[in-house]
């Protein structure tokens, strides 16, 4: 199947969270693994990861945890995909034409460059505010299903005040 | 990374090597892994594959050979990665067997779920006539390659 992996599908969920929250939002890991029902340890790997990708901030001690190190403005799909699966090459040969001796005259490689520019344009298009924006579906669904946990640092907004 | 398979990458270029010849036209399976340069036993798994996706079909005997099972007009690059790859679908939490709870009310999964649209969309509109029409200069390139392929190799090391 070609698709992300299941840590990129985890870490959307992660920022996406975060991103509901109001700006400058600190949650501890486990807050977020147990709002979005997600396994901790695997919540703490895919944070690191996001965290060396420049998505994400961590502060230690009391009253630290996780931030979106950006606005929700400046975090894309695209950058959660970058930082988790490395990119998007749809094959081999378009992000190192030097695989193959014939790169430079093969049709399907230039299908697989267009199709590939298709997938990351897309994906750079989808900011996080604007997926947060319509979470006042999708944070009551999640309330529903697991009992709130703390938030630190601010005031949560919309459907988690 | 977010890419295709090895066997989707072959798969592309064996369904190429037979939409660039007369329609109809039955060949064996080591003569498209010599000019396509791919691993004949790898050929013969994809090829198994493409047959069960209507998309090749063979012919045993003298004679006999694979050919494409339908015009190259109405073969497209998401056909090949369906019958190989088992679908192109971006998440998990699309596919019918496994819907997550929050399902509907997801926004990442409607982002993902429009991601695949648009490539497989994209995937549809690449039929194999039009890669045929820019191949030229490849099927040149192909023949000489595989000639050259053909030649003896000195090795400085005996086999043994």
């Amino acid at each position: 199947m070609l698709g992300i992996s299941r840590q990129t599908d985890y870490a959307a969920r992660v920022v996406l969270h975060l991103a509901c929250l109001a700006p400058g939002a600190k949650v501890p890991i486990a807050d977020i693994a147990k709002h979005r029902m997600l396994p901790l340890d695997f919540v703490r790997r895919i944070v690191g990861d996001l965290v060396k990708a420049g998505v994400l901030a961590t502060s230690r001690g009391s009253g630290g945890g996780v931030s979106l190190a950006r606005p929700a403005e400046d975090i894309s799909l695209g950058e959660v995909v970058l930082a988790m699966e490395g990119g998007v090459a749809l094959n081999h040969c378009v992000s190192d034409r030097r695989v193959c001796p014939l790169a430079s005259a093969c049709p399907v490689q230039s299908v697989w460059v267009d199709a590939t520019r298709v997938l990351e344009d897309y994906l750079a298009s989808v900011r996080f505010d604007a997926l947060a924006k319509r979470g006042d579906i999708h944070q009551p669904a999640h309330l529903r299903v697991q009992e709130i946990g703390r938030v630190r640092g601010a005031a949560p907004k919309g459907a988690l005040a | 990374m977010i890419g295709i398979s090895r066997q989707s990458d072959y798969a592309a270029r064996l369904v190429l090597h037979l939409a660039c010849l007369e329609p109809g036209t039955r060949v064996s399976i080591p003569e498209i892994s010599k000019t396509r340069l791919l691993p004949a036993p790898f050929t013969r798994r994809i090829v198994g594959d493409l047959v069960k996706a209507g998309i090749l079909n063979t012919l045993r005997g003298t004679g006999g050979g694979i050919r494409l099972a339908r015009p190259a007009t109405e073969i497209s690059l998401l056909d090949i990665l369906e019958a190989v790859e088992g679908g192109v679908v971006l998440n998990a939490c699309l596919e019918g067997g496994k819907p997550c709870v929050f399902g509907q009310g997801c926004l990442v999964q409607r982002a993902w779920g429009d991601a695949t649209d648009l490539l497989r969309r994209h995937l549809a509109t690449v039929t194999f006539d039009t890669l045929v029409g820019a191949s030229p200069d490849h099927q040149a390139a192909h023949s000489q390659r595989a000639a050259q392929a053909q030649k003896p190799v000195r090795r400085s090391i005996p086999l043994s």
